[in-house]
């Protein structure tokens, strides 16, 4: 298989999944349920576009950002997630 | 355009239903809405980034990845109790 098809079919899964979040966010009742889609994309989509920026670039400058930037948002997006559904109990919201 | 192009512009029409909710709905679900718009954008600046293939444009979401989601926990930590 060559590289531009792995590239391809990551980038495609990568776009398919953060439409998919978005049409989630847009179509669900209620901040908590929103907040599902929302907190999966922190991390179906940035991870897939991490692996296709290596699969083209490798472990070089570019590579490296696209993993960092990925390992922030997965990291850090879970920790926004349930700060956000801290807040969302707060108002007494489902 | 590239693969890239094609996945970033895919990724910048996704922000236009993102902005109806934020604009339409209640502050609770405007601001779940605004964290997955932050998260959209910084993967359209990486995809640019890779479909200009310029290094340096890596800088750009580099910074805003942690300062969407810190902007974000800001947002949640002083939201109203009550809606």
């Amino acid at each position: 298989m060559s590289a531009s098809v792995v590239e391809w079919t990551l980038l495609a899964f990568a776009v398919c999944a953060e439409l998919g979040c978005v049409a989630g966010v847009v179509a669900a009742r209620g901040a908590l349920a929103r907040l599902h889609y929302a907190a999966a994309g922190t991390i179906a989509g940035p991870v897939p576009v991490a692996l296709a920026v290596l699969v083209r670039e490798s472990f070089t400058q570019p590579g490296v950002n696209a993993l960092v930037i990925a390992a922030a948002l997965v990291v850090l997006g879970p920790l926004l997630a349930i700060e956000t559904a801290r807040a969302i109990r707060r108002q007494g919201r489902r | 355009m590239n693969a890239w192009g094609i996945a970033a512009a895919a990724l910048l029409v996704a922000l236009v239903p993102l902005g109806v909710v934020v604009v339409g709905s209640q502050i609770a679900d405007a601001l779940v809405a605004f964290e997955l718009a932050g998260t959209i954008v910084v993967l359209v600046l990486v995809l640019l980034a890779e479909a200009f293939s310029r290094p340096s444009y890596f800088v750009v979401p580099l910074a805003l990845a942690p300062l969407s989601i810190v902007g974000g926990l800001l947002f949640a930590r002083f939201l109203p109790s009550r809606p």
